[in-house]
């Protein structure tokens, strides 16, 4: 780092040994303007988000001594973030701290009234505010006042500004693996073709976001598929798409891509996928495309609940689907959540017992977050829904589903979902 | 939930339980007798290896690997649990395969468990067999995990320890616990608030539990811990006429026939419920199980 840099750092806690995408994003952007590339030092920072000390990375804060720090703030961080913030603004407290992401966007100027640590929260996609945020603090260019898509701190008062539009063309955004922010690693190495989903399932904040799709070029992910490939360390990767299979045309060209890259049976694991839609011509796709394994709902089997989460789902073909795939030798996943608004103790038992019956390679259960900016948490009193109004914002019961029923729920399908994944190879 | 094909291995045994189902005494099955067993199964996808004690057995860890290399996919041990207390031989099954245990016991006092066993040291053996799965759950070597379920006799003689017995065992590493009716020489009221108690000890310590044997008009409160509306069991269609007017009618077992001929007066139908809302997929989860 030159000694007249100045010092960004990016923080996240994931999943252990992962990287946040996101920040790859946001750093890769903010470097491509030449006045940042050359004045600044942009440091990614990912703690585990199970094992990560809030002490940790605060040593790791006053060792590097930044002049702005971003977090990347998910419903499972959270509180760990708060808990950082608070004892930087002890020890720095000239430091402007800014959040975004899934769990501030929607309720940001909530965060900042509340945690006075806070400065600046970002309502929505974060590349471009912080580049203009990095202008801001570090050239002295604008005004806070004039940053689309932030709320931010102004003496007692929490000032929100007009949201921004997200950026229409994805390829602005350089692609982080091939700038080199981020390094592709064995399992971990995410790639995205495009952006946003055409589903509003109630419980998802994806659901929620911008109408309309917005696709990376091609080219740019071919050349991101080509730069994984290339990597011999890399055994498998994934995509974060919110549909892989979104169309067939879609579909077709990611797997002309892969296919004609893939020379050495790279695996490409856990994509969602959209069941109903799965047919053999698809199916055939997906091999071809070295899918390895797919994770999909239905998230409950009860198709009243289904219709109250806004999710579409046909047993029929849903488990048409799942047997397809496993007979063609992928691995399927199935989620089920546990908690939703019109489920109850037996009803989700029921949909265990649908999931198992279906001989999926794994059942992976998880407890509902009410999540902001979800369809569940703006209407939760239709649904007479409560929940935790702090992160990770865990449901506490519903109309048709008591706390009693949901914490046995959960017990059941812990120990059964064990059981069923400790199938042997 | 998991619906198991059953692998036997006769009655040898070495507790001599007052309790015993296998009382009629079955030869020992030879290795060829059991790999027929094996290749006579409709799925062959779940097996339940049970006795008897098939830990005695001397082919029992090579019928595990030839259950797996026919293609199992979960081998789960039905097992008094004392030979696991060697740990060599528990690392041995682990390793070729066998990943879900289920533990019988019946107390967690000598007075208690070696009383039914009729097998002085019987508990003590059991215990460090839990211990040593235990061991291996934490350690998390295998694949990953191991399954522990502890299937706990319920009789006349160990009603009062069921609570603490269960506050015992959550010193051990286990999955879930199973409260199973052994006859019905006791009252079925006390013996369900018994088995209540005990299920909700279980729940406060993140445990899931289950009973079988007790019909949901005499466990009022602990309708979700129902083994016979959870899993697949045989329906009995004898039941008394009584419980015609009851709203679990339909996916009922019954007052079980051990209670036959003891007067019914217990079993009094229940006319609301607030899980009569979920008898359709009661009925469609048992419809689920029945195929398999
Ligand atoms: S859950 Fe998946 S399919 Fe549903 S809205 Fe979210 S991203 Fe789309
Ligand atoms: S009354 Fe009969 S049908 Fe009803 S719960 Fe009791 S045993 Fe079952």
């Amino acid at each position: 780092m030159p000694s007249n840099s100045s010092r960004i750092l990016l923080i996240s806690f994931n999943v252990a040994g992962h990287d946040s995408l996101a920040l790859g994003y946001i750093k890769a952007y903010a470097l491509k303007e030449p006045t940042v590339s050359r004045r600044t030092f942009i440091e990614i920072l990912n703690f585990s988000n199970e094992e990560g000390d809030v002490r940790q990375a605060l040593y790791y804060i006053t060792e590097f001594k930044p002049q702005l720090i971003g977090f990347s703030c998910y419903c499972w961080s959270m509180q760990k973030i708060l808990e950082l913030a608070r004892s930087v603004k002890q020890i720095i407290p000239e430091v402007p701290l800014v959040v975004g992401g899934p769990e501030v966007g929607p309720v940001s100027d909530k965060y900042l009234e509340q945690n006075p640590a806070l400065d600046v929260g970002v309502h929505d996609e974060g590349e471009a505010v912080f580049l203009e945020l990095i202008k801001y603090y570090f050239a002295g260019k604008g005004k806070l006042e004039n940053i689309a898509g932030i709320s931010f701190r102004k003496g007692k008062k929490i000032v929100r500004n007009e949201d921004r539009s997200p950026i229409k063309d994805l390829d602005e955004i350089p692609s982080p693996y091939l700038t080199g922010v981020l390094t592709p690693r064995d399992g971990v190495t995410y790639l995205q073709s495009f952006r946003g989903c055409p589903f509003r399932c109630g419980f998802c904040y994806e659901a929620g976001r911008h109408k309309g799709l917005r696709f990376f070029s091609y080219e740019r992910v071919q050349a991101e598929v080509e730069l994984i490939m290339a990597d011999s360390g890399i055994r498998s990767f994934h995509f974060v798409d919110s549909v892989f299979n979104l169309n067939s045309k879609h579909l077709k060209k990611l797997t002309d891509i892969l296919c004609t890259a893939n020379r050495d049976n790279k695996q490409l694991r856990t994509i969602e996928v959209f069941a109903e839609k799965i047919d053999e011509k698809t199916v055939e796709y997906l091999i071809q495309a070295g899918v390895q394994s797919i994770e999909t709902g239905p998230q409950t089997a009860i198709p009243e609940t289904q219709q109250r989460i806004g999710r579409y789902f046909d047993p029929e073909k849903f488990s048409r689907a799942v047997r397809l795939m496993g007979d063609r030798g992928i691995e399927v996943w199935c989620d089920l959540i546990v908690g939703l608004p019109g489920d109850s103790f037996f009803r989700c038992a029921y949909s265990v017992a649908f999931i198992m019956n279906l001989r999926p390679a794994r059942v992976v259960m998880s407890i509902l977050h009410v999540l902001p900016g979800t369809q569940l948490f703006e209407q939760a009193e239709k649904f007479g829904l409560s929940f935790d109004s702090q992160p990770p914002h865990y449901v506490v019961g519903s109309d048709t589903f008591p706390f009693k029923q949901i914490y046995e729920a959960v017990l059941f399908s812990s120990a059964v979902t064990k059981e069923y994944n400790l199938a042997l190879s | 939930m998991l619906v198991y094909e059953k692998v036997s291995f006769g009655s040898e045994c070495n507790n001599r339980c007052m309790t015993c189902p296998s009382a009629r005494q079955q030869e020992t099955p030879r290795l060829n007798e059991l790999v027929a067993q094996i290749d006579a199964l409709k799925n062959g996808e779940n097996l339940e290896l049970f006795g008897g004690e098939p830990t005695l057995h001397e082919d029992l860890v090579s019928l595990i690997s030839y259950a797996r290399k026919r293609g199992a996919r979960r081998i789960k041990l039905v097992t008094n649990g004392r030979r696991l207390a060697d740990a060599d031989f528990l690392f041995h099954l682990v390793e070729e395969g066998c990943r879900i245990f289920e533990v019988k016991i019946y107390g967690s006092r000598p007075e208690t468990h070696d009383a039914v066993t009729c097998v002085r040291g019987s508990l003590d053996e059991t215990l460090r067999g839990l211990q040593n799965l235990g061991g291996i759950s934490d350690s998390g070597g295998h694949e990953g995990d191991i399954y522990v379920g502890i299937r706990f006799g319920v009789t006349n003689t160990n009603l009062e320890d069921l609570v603490p017995a269960v506050a015992f065992l959550m010193s051990f590493s286990i999955d879930a616990i199973s409260f199973v009716r052994m006859g019905g020489d006791f009252p079925i009221v006390q013996a369900a608030r018994m088995v209540a108690n005990a299920m909700k000890v279980a729940t406060l310590n993140r445990i899931w539990s289950m009973c079988e044997g007790f019909p949901p008009c005499v466990m009022k409160g602990s309708e979700t811990h129902l083994s016979e509306l959870l899993q697949p069991v045989a329906f009995e269609n004898d039941k008394p006429k009584s419980c015609l007017r009851c709203v679990f009618a339909k996916i009922c077992t019954g007052p079980h026939g051990d209670y036959a001929g003891k007067g019914l007066r217990d079993f009094k139908a229940v006319s609301a419920s607030p899980y009569s809302k979920d008898m359709e997929y009661l009925l469609k989860m048992r419809s689920i199980h029945a195929k398999q």
